[in-house]
Formats: C-alpha cells, structure tokens, sequence
C-alpha cells in the first residue's frame, strides 16, 4: 500500500516543491495540501512535512501567524496519534511557535523558540550557507533513527531566526531528546562562529518532541536528500562521493536519505503494528 | 539632558499589525478585542538642555537617515500618541522588548556618524494598543495579557514570545499625554 505524505503549503512557503520531490524519491505518495484544508481531507495522510519559505512574510515573528491556523490543531491530532511530522526552517518555527516541539508537557506549551541570528551576542542577519550537524540521540526520534552518533552531515542552512531559545523545561531534557547540532568537519561542537552560526543554544540545530515523532530542523534536508545537491566545493567524504558518482555518469542518495527513508521505515512499520491489531 | 519618546506608525497599512489582528481575531476566536495598533518605540537620550533643543534633534535625524524611520512610508509622534475615541471600551498600552538580537548601541552610533546628532543613546522597542470590550480596566489587562499578549500555547497569545522578548502594561497617561 502506498505511503501517503502531506506538504502543507502555507501562505509564503517557497520550499514545497523540492520537499515534495525528496519525499517522492524515497518512496511517498506526496500531496502538496493548503493550510486551510478540510478536516478529514488533512487526516487521510500518513506523514507531515512543513515546508520552508516565509509564511505571512514573518509577520510579528517568524511562524506565529501560521501557528495559530486550524490546521495546527489538525496536526496536534495526528501528533497525538503518532503520526510523523517534519517542520524544516519556517516549518520548524511554526512547530516551536504551536508548541509541538518538545512538548515536554504532554500539553503544546511553547518550550522552545526561534530568535533571530546572533553572532557574538550581535545581530547577525539572515544567513545562507553550508554548515556540519552531527545526531545526538539519533534513536529517540522517528526521523534519525537511520544516522548514527558518529556521523558529520553537511547541510545548507538558509534564515534569519534560527536561534534556538530554551525553557528550562526543555533545557532540562535535552540530553535525552533527538537532535542534530552544528559541529565542525572532525564532529566537535565548538559554541564558536562559525561553527555555531547563528548563536543558537547549544549549538541545536534540530530538535525532537518528547514522544520521538515530530522534529524541528532549521537547515534544508530536502536540500541535500540527492548527490546531485552536494556542492563540491565542501569537505568531507561526501563531496568525494559526489565527484566519485558524477566521474562514473551516476547520481546517487545525498546524506540526507536518510532522514525521508527513516519516515518511511516508521510509516511500513507503524502499518504493520495497527494490521496485526 | 533631555529624553523623547518617538513613536513610529505605518502611513499607510502595518501588515504586522494586520496580520497579528486577524490571527487574534479570526484565527484565535478573540472577538472581544475591537482595535489594534501598532508603534514602533524608540527611546532617544539627547545632550541638549531644551525639549526644543531635542525636537530639532529628532526633526534633523529622520530627515537625514532611515535609521529610526522611512518618512515616505512612515510617520511619527514625539511623547505621546493621540488618545483614540473609542467608547466603552478598556485599551492596555504594551510595550515589547527583544531581548536577543538586537544591538541599539549601534543604531545610535550610526545615527552620530550620519547626522552628527547629540545622541547619547537609543532603545527600540515594539507598543501595541489594544482595545477590548470589557467591564474594568483591570479585567482587561488580564485578559490581554493571558490571552492577546502571552504566547504560551499554540491557542494563547501572539504579540509576545516570552522566550526572548519581555514586555510591560505602559501607563495610560503618560502615552496619551494626560
């Protein structure tokens, strides 16, 4: 049976459409939907994705207008039915702002926050780069349970509000949440620019709930899900892959395959649970 | 030394403020609230002796920067903003700080190198008014802030992300000029 994955478009998203191709290419059956969908319509799916983009061009605060949205409600529904869900970028501040991640409460409370960038405790600005995450607890949460702790994954990082901003209630189980943080090439997490780009706490880049199935990431996963995406430019093994592939006229799966394939580990297996009921 | 309040107000439409309006009123049922507006605040300190002395300061600066604000799309009022003439109703005055990402010292830095103006310092800050149908002063400040201001859950509050902004109730008066 196909896996089904909704993309929810909001007004201003600009990222939906590459979302939508990655989540295609390692196996879904991709809708794009409006966020003012129907109800039942919107419950049809297995799987959530929240695109990039600017949604009500980051009035007020960057995800709080969208945050407010029924379909947010929706998604608290198909959150407490274990459902995979995905915020990238402004799809991560939207799951901050509606209280998804980390809901340490078992409630939505707003735990965590996107403030604009800093560097050295200075505004920043909007950045566009390339930067290295590495996992931390990759098997707490449904979509790094294929990354290892090992592993350093280079990917493009596009915002001007990625900071990530703590309560104490998060801050205080944040050692057991999945999450990717910014780290150098050799893997260290240096709280310094430009490892750290933006000032964010502990160098978090993306988060998971409590429960393990809903993350928030700031960078572009969708943006490195093919080799074809890498630059070669970068370090690291996985511009020599890019090369490697391309001098043999191949393509391949970029570093972040893994986290679409994961989602659809989770959705086969998640299957198999409710037929075996 | 002489102190002014500037507000800054959209000439034209505030998409802030239309927005935040519609995810308060729409978006989270909030239909008591009947009006909302929006300034931008910057509190401005002067080495100058006279208020005067200090509306030339401010007169000189937004003619000759965008640094505080954009005159062919922005207005301003010093000290005081025009009391509205809506009845029966209760308004709060809520001033918002950013407390991450922000770096007014340089605003005002950039505002000396420009103008050459007297300008010892310079804080922003976001107000929004907010008018709501109820019975006392107090129950409407209570309700706002629970429910209009507070961004607690994803069914509560817009205006303020308690996480890296602060705020406080302003004093009626003293916005409105007495």
């Amino acid at each position: 049976m196909t896996q089904k994955c909704a993309i929810i478009q909001f007004p201003g998203s600009n990222c939906e459409y590459e979302t939508a191709k990655a989540a295609t290419r390692y196996g879904f059956d991709v809708d794009i939907i409006r966020w003012n969908v129907d109800e039942a319509a919107f419950h049809k799916y297995d799987a959530y994705i929240l695109p990039g983009g600017f949604s009500f061009q980051d009035r007020v605060r960057a995800g709080v207008v969208s945050a407010k949205l029924s379909v947010m409600s929706y998604l608290k529904k198909a959150s407490a039915d274990e459902k995979p869900i995905l915020g990238i970028c402004n799809g991560c501040q939207i799951l901050a702002e509606s209280g998804l991640v980390t809901d340490v409460s078992g409630n939505a409370e707003i735990e965590i926050a996107l403030a604009p960038n800093t560097r050295n405790e200075k505004p920043h600005g909007f950045m566009c780069d390339s930067v290295y995450v590495k996992p931390v607890n990759p098997e707490s949460n449904v979509f790094t349970a294929r990354f290892n702790e090992s592993d350093v994954i280079p990917i493009p990082v596009n915002h001007g509000e990625g900071h990530f901003v703590l309560s104490q209630a998060a801050e205080a189980v944040l050692p057991e949440l999945a999450s990717f943080r910014y780290c150098t090439l050799e893997g260290d997490i240096d709280p310094n620019y430009p490892t750290n780009p933006n000032g964010t706490a502990f160098n978090v880049a993306g988060l998971s709930n409590k429960q393990g199935n809903v993350f928030a990431i700031m960078p572009h996963p969708e943006r490195a899900a093919t080799l074809r995406q890498i630059p070669v430019s970068i370090r690291g093994e996985w511009s020599e892959k890019k090369r490697d592939a391309f001098a043999k006229g191949e393509s391949g799966d970029g570093p972040w395959a893994n986290m679409f394939l994961a989602m659809s580990d989770y959705v086969a297996k998640k299957r198999g649970v409710y037929a075996t009921r | 030394m002489q102190h002014v309040k500037l507000y800054v107000y959209a000439k034209n439409l505030d998409l802030h403020c239309i927005s935040a309006r519609e995810a308060i009123r729409q978006f989270l049922g909030v239909e008591e609230m009947s009006q909302l507006r929006r300034f931008q605040k910057w509190e401005l300190e002067f080495d100058v002796d006279t208020p005067e002395e200090a509306q030339e300061q401010v007169d000189m600066i937004v003619s000759k920067t965008y640094q505080l604000l954009n005159q062919n799309k922005e207005g301003y009022y010093v000290n005081a903003i025009p009391k509205p003439s809506y009845v029966e109703s209760k308004t709060a005055v809520v001033d918002v700080i950013r407390n991450i990402g922000t770096d007014d010292a340089s605003v005002a830095e950039a505002i000396r190198q420009k103008t050459g103006a007297k300008l010892n310092s310079a804080q922003h800050s976001i107000v929004w008014e907010v008018t709501l149908d109820a019975q006392t002063q107090a129950e409407a400040n209570e309700f706002i802030q629970d429910n209009i201001v507070v961004t607690s859950a994803q069914n509560k509050g817009v205006l303020v992300n308690p996480l890296f902004e602060s705020f406080s109730f302003l004093d009626l008066e003293t916005v409105y000029g007495g």
